[in-house]
């Protein structure tokens, strides 16, 4: 069976060749005529290949866009990583007290108080990667 | 890929541009390789088998030697694109009626090549029917299937370079056309 089944698909990739091998050298007419054979006519075939084409091209855009956001989100890790404790605490003392209802937290947290180097560098990072803070800022940018 | 192999081929942003401008004729080479190709198989559609050669062209990862005709190469694509494509036509379509599970689709068995040829070759019976007891037909057929060159047959045959080329022409256009019927019942 497996002789008789990988023989087949090698007949199988073959004989497609062979159904399409003359395409490439096919003149106006004679292009037009095996489209029509087919049921397909100018029309059909330029949409056939217009839709392929935007449909190619929004997913692009898509892809554009995702590779861009990825960008956007590496850039900001690294901006994170470079700061210490001390500079995303007072980031975030400054943050809080421009926008007092923006994190529900402590009073005492909004000072400072109680919070370790790295919770204030995770909350720091949250609020670069939801760009509520620019990852340039310094304590006391407006 | 070296930057000497980069060279030697079309970049992303060609293959975009020479996508967007395609003439009229090379419109219709691309949406005859789409359809041909698509009849080969039940169940696939030639948009989505262009939609995929081109998405894999504009994006680099099917890269464009700059020797080749580009509608030639995206007709290729087209071409290896088939396999992937109607596995996940099947795939879809066990969803659909929610009979059959992921597993059960193993489009590459051994027994689907089998039953794709066998297909083939029906459609190549149906053919050899409108030639009458001229068994060149299926003789051709079968021996381009198998891998011999159209020298080989062809001398196989008796026949001159222009009576065996207009015989593969008429096979061909009788088989897509037999295979495209098929496809639309």
């Amino acid at each position: 069976m497996t002789t008789r089944s990988s023989k087949s698909k090698e007949q199988f990739d073959k004989a497609v060749d062979f159904l399409v091998e003359d395409i490439a050298h096919l003149t106006s007419a004679e292009l037009e005529a095996s489209l029509q054979e087919l049921g397909i006519d100018e029309d059909m075939a330029s949409s056939m290949v217009k839709e392929a084409t935007e449909s190619c091209r929004r997913a692009l855009g898509a892809e554009k866009l995702a590779r861009a956001k990825q960008q956007l989100r590496e850039s900001r890790r690294g901006s994170v990583t470079a700061i210490d404790g001390a500079r995303a605490k007072a980031v975030l003392r400054d943050y809080w007290q421009r926008h007092p209802s923006g994190v529900p937290t402590t009073l005492a947290a909004r000072k400072g108080a109680g919070i370790s180097d790295d919770t204030a560098l995770k909350m720091y990072q949250s609020l670069v990667e939801l760009g509520a803070i620019s990852p340039d800022e310094e304590p006391g940018d407006v | 890929m070296t930057d000497t192999d980069d060279e030697a081929v079309y970049t992303p942003e060609e293959m975009c541009a020479i996508i967007g401008d395609l003439s009229k004729d090379d419109t219709r080479r691309l949406a005859l390789y789409a359809a041909r190709l698509a009849n080969t198989l039940p169940g696939v559609d030639p948009k989505d088998l262009l939609h995929h050669a081109l998405l894999k062209a504009s994006l680099g990862e099917r890269r464009c030697p700059r020797d080749a005709a580009p509608v030639t190469f995206l007709g290729n694509a087209m071409r290896s694109e088939l396999s992937n494509l109607r596995r996940k036509s099947r795939q879809t379509e066990s969803i659909g009626d929610q009979e059959q599970d992921f597993e059960d689709v193993d489009d590459d068995s051994p027994e689907a090549w089998v039953e794709r040829m066998d297909d083939l070759k029906h459609a190549m019976e149906e053919v050899q029917k409108a030639f009458g007891d001229d068994t060149r037909p299926m003789l051709v057929f079968e021996g381009r299937a198998e891998g011999l060159s159209r020298d080989e047959i062809r001398d196989l045959l008796g026949l001159d370079q222009v009576a065996y080329e207009s015989l593969e022409k008429k096979i061909r256009r009788f088989m897509n056309k037999r295979l495209s019927e098929w496809r639309a019942t």
